[in-house]
């Protein structure tokens, strides 16, 4: 009873002085590009997104020592609940910033605080000096609060919590969940691994101890029934775990689709506003048309207006109609080249997305 | 209201159908209770179903409700003349509901059902997503729905549903959304996935009945959970791809095929072939998968029963009751010249290049199975529960599960070591989705044998009639 007593006081007085006697660093932000700046006050900041990537900057010259600042913390509030955000940091000597210098993270439930800690000691690049961070807090249009943004060291709290928060980190479902789904991991190492570790260590202690107490066959019968049985308690604590992302998966979706018609339904599936214009071509394009398509080619756009679309359906040659979806002014080229065999616009739903016909 | 009672006709009709033909082999009524002669004449319901439109398409007959419904009731009264006089009224082996569940079969059972409310959800709340699905799978279904036809004009950008290069791929799902969308009268790509949760729904039942005839009802539930928690099962049990109605028919066809050789009753063997059969119909891979059953049965055959002339009945018989499945899209490819499946081209004369391959193919198999999120910690229950009993005593049961989980397993080394698909192991696109056909039939060796062990007890007996 005492040495229980004790060890609680301990770690009662590890706790405070984990926390309280990490060198902190505090990091202020301004916008950089796709937001502005809507209000703060102390180490509180809100920013505002104004387009699909929003980036807010630190000042220059920081001087932090990465190979002792370590830990990475802050609170967060956005509009859209369990979106990645992204770190990005410039070492001195860093020509420039770069997906080898970030680290993504994951916001909490849209309206509420979020507790990001991350331990950046198993990254890579987390090393030398540090000069500048950039932070791409959310890609979606919306509010952003960021206030407590430090930099600290690493302390063993800290490193229990951070293990937490990577253990607990929402793996969302996406496209390529149907292929494989990564599952919860601690120190970047997946957590299957320490149960298989954990499960063999104890089944050994648990073998050896049988045997001394008792004799080999005790030890042989009785052994079995306690890994199983310890393998039964690993997997419904893996599946517990896997509830939690299920329940986050829940809500999640209904946030994006409950209470929508099918259509508005249809719209949340793509980016953006393709399905909008989508539908704008179902109404200008006669059903049955022949039509080809420039459209960027990072996401499955045309796969998606030949499902939504049909029966008016995509060829190879001769279309009757072009349907261009250029959001971001990238495929003049291609344009152009329908230009030259005598198509125009035709129809026109917003900039850079029209139809052509000849 | 409406749709949902549109919904629930759309099912009905299949479970009806597939109830009819499994009373075949049913004559008594005494070999399934009534959950699971639901979920046993869905799966093959299904299949019945959209055999029957793929032939009525192919004889260019209009495929509209009313069309499919007359012919499919014309189907349906086929068992039953066959079957006339062993017809006995009423719903089969529903006895008095007992409440005398324990706490932890209560707390099995919440977790399963929690599962099966998550899928419900999920696949219903969203329009289909899934690649796949909405480039082939869906689309087929839509074209297949929009034109009243399987759009039998080589000439047309649409031909056989459209899905381009892999328009070898078998439609029975794309023709399942058709009829759906036929008994909604609409196009709607969100309702239509609930055949997905059914056919999960279908398979955890059907699970279930397999393992508390040879356990308790306890083990049985805890086993059910085990299936029921596998993270990609349950993933893609909301999602609109072929691969967990794939999972459902060969683990059924495993499951049947088992109950024939502990029981020696002709009729689980043909309801085996028909699923299998019905496998080759849903996915590409189910007819190469046809030859795992069929090694068992020549296995069983061959070493325990050692009668060939009875052994190339069984596998004559089999073979036939697949190919009934198989034969008509195999039709319709040589007839319209659809081009084969060049992912899947043995490249025989590679056998020896391709040798480097192997320690690649090891290592994705490692550590997919054992490193990552897919199938929490089944693969690593398998190698402590071998390490525990192969060198015992093994029972028949155990020996038909590992040898169809390791001829399963070597059947998809085989597809990555020899054929074009490798490309798609190294980049993890197929190998979660392939090996998912197994996984309930791991789940199943795992849970069996747990009870084993656990129970203490040596040999367990089946009381499957």
């Amino acid at each position: 009873m005492k040495l229980l007593l004790s060890l609680f006081l301990l770690v009662l007085c590890l706790f405070p002085v984990g926390v309280e006697c990490s060198i902190a660093s505090q990091i202020s932000w301004a916008p950089m590009s796709n937001v502005s700046l809507i209000g703060s006050s102390g180490n509180r900041m809100i920013f505002r997104s104004t387009g699909e990537m929003p980036l807010i900057q630190s000042p220059t010259n920081l001087f932090l020592n990465a190979n002792t600042m370590t830990m990475v913390k802050f609170n967060i509030k956005t509009q859209k609940s369990y979106l990645p955000g992204r770190l990005f940091f410039k070492r001195i000597g860093d020509r420039g910033f770069g997906y080898q210098n970030s680290v993504e993270f994951q916001n909490g439930i849209a309206g509420r605080n979020a507790n990001i800690l991350m331990d950046m000691s198993g990254h890579p690049n987390w090393n030398g000096v540090l000069d500048q961070l950039v932070l791409n807090p959310i890609s979606s249009l919306g509010d952003i609060e960021i206030s407590d943004f430090q930099l600290l060291e690493p302390s063993p709290i800290l490193s229990i919590v951070s293990s937490y928060k990577e253990f607990m980190t929402f793996e969302m479902p996406q496209l390529r969940t149907v292929n494989f789904i990564y599952g919860p991991k601690v120190g970047g190492r997946s957590v299957n691994y320490y149960l298989y570790l954990l499960i063999i260590m104890s089944g050994l202690s648990y073998f050896a101890y049988l045997y001394l107490k008792f004799d080999l066959k005790t030890a042989l019968s009785l052994t079995p029934k306690a890994i199983l049985i310890a393998c039964l308690f690993s997997w419904v604590f893996l599946d517990v775990r896997g509830l939690v992302d299920q329940i986050r998966t829940v809500i999640m979706d209904r946030q994006t689709y409950a209470g929508l018609t099918l259509d508005e339904k249809r719209a949340r599936t793509v980016p953006g506003d393709f399905y909008d214009y989508i539908k704008f071509c179902d109404s200008n394009v006669p059903m049955g048309s022949k039509i080809g398509s420039v459209f960027p080619t990072y996401y499955y756009y045309k796969g998606k207006a030949a499902y939504y679309l049909f029966p008016i359906f995509f060829v190879e040659k001769n279309p009757d109609y072009i349907l261009v979806y250029d959001p971001e002014n990238a495929l003049r080229a291609d344009i152009d080249r329908y230009v030259r065999e005598g198509f125009g616009v035709y129809a026109k739903f917003k900039e850079g997305k029209y139809i052509l016909k000849k | 209201m409406t749709d949902l009672i549109k919904l629930i006709f759309s099912l009905l009709v299949p479970i009806l159908m597939g109830a009819a033909f499994v009373s075949l082999f049913n004559p008594k009524k005494d070999k399934f209770q009534f959950l699971e002669l639901s979920a046993l004449s869905f799966l093959i319901g299904t299949g019945i179903l959209t055999l029957e439109m793929l032939l009525l398409g192919m004889l260019k007959v209009r495929l509209d409700l009313q069309n499919i419904l007359v012919v499919s009731a014309v189907v349906t009264l086929i068992p039953i003349i066959i079957n006339f006089k062993n017809i006995k009224p009423g719903i089969p082996m529903i006895g008095p509901v007992k409440f005398d569940l324990t706490l932890l079969e209560v707390s099995a059972l919440l977790a399963i059902l929690l599962r099966i409310v998550f899928v419900l959800y999920e696949s219903l709340v969203k329009p289909v997503i899934g690649v796949d699905a909405f480039v082939q799978w869906s689309l087929r279904a839509k074209v297949f729905y929009m034109t009243s036809s399987l759009s039998l004009d080589p000439s047309k950008a649409y031909f056989a549903g459209g899905g381009g290069d892999q328009a070898f791929y078998p439609i029975h799902i794309p023709l399942l959304e058709t009829w759906i969308f036929n008994v909604l009268g609409y196009w709607n790509d969100a309702l239509v996935k609930i055949i997905f949760p059914f056919f999960f729904v279908s398979l955890l039942i059907i699970f279930y009945y397999s393992i508390v005839r040879c356990s308790s009802r306890l083990f049985a539930l805890i086993a059910v959970y085990l299936l029921s928690s596998l993270p990609m099962l349950l993933h893609h049990s909301t999602l609109e791809y072929i691969d967990m109605p794939m999972a459902a028919y060969f683990a059924s066809a495993f499951i049947f095929l088992l109950q024939y050789l502990d029981t020696e009753d002709k009729n689980y063997l043909f309801i085996s072939g028909i699923l299998a059969g019905i496998g080759t119909w849903a996915k590409s891979e189910g007819m190469p998968l046809v030859i795992v059953p069929v090694l068992v049965l020549v296995f069983s055959h061959l070493f325990y029963k050692r009668d060939l002339v009875r052994t190339a009945g069984d596998i004559g018989q089999y073979i036939v009751i697949v190919l009934i499945f198989k034969v008509p899209w195999s039709l319709f490819n040589m007839i319209y010249k659809i081009p084969k499946n060049e992912w899947q081209r043995i490249e025989y004369d590679k056998v020896f290049d391709n040798l480097p391959r192997i320690p690649v193919i090891f290592g994705q198999f490692y550590s997919k199975f054992f490193f990552y999120g897919n199938w929490n910690i089944a693969w690593f229950l398998v190698v402590v529960v071998l390490a525990f009993t192969v060198w015992k005593k093994r029972d028949k049961r155990y020996v038909y599960a590992l040898a169809t989980m390791f001829l399963t397993l070597f059947a998809f080394f085989m597809l990555y070591y020899l054929t074009p698909s490798y490309r798609w192991l190294l980049d993890g696109t197929t190998l979660n989705r392939n090996t998912l056909v197994m996984m309930p039939i791991l789940v199943y060796f795992v849970s069996y044998n747990m009870y084993v062990i656990l129970s203490g007890k040596a040999e367990v007996k089946n009381d499957r009639k």
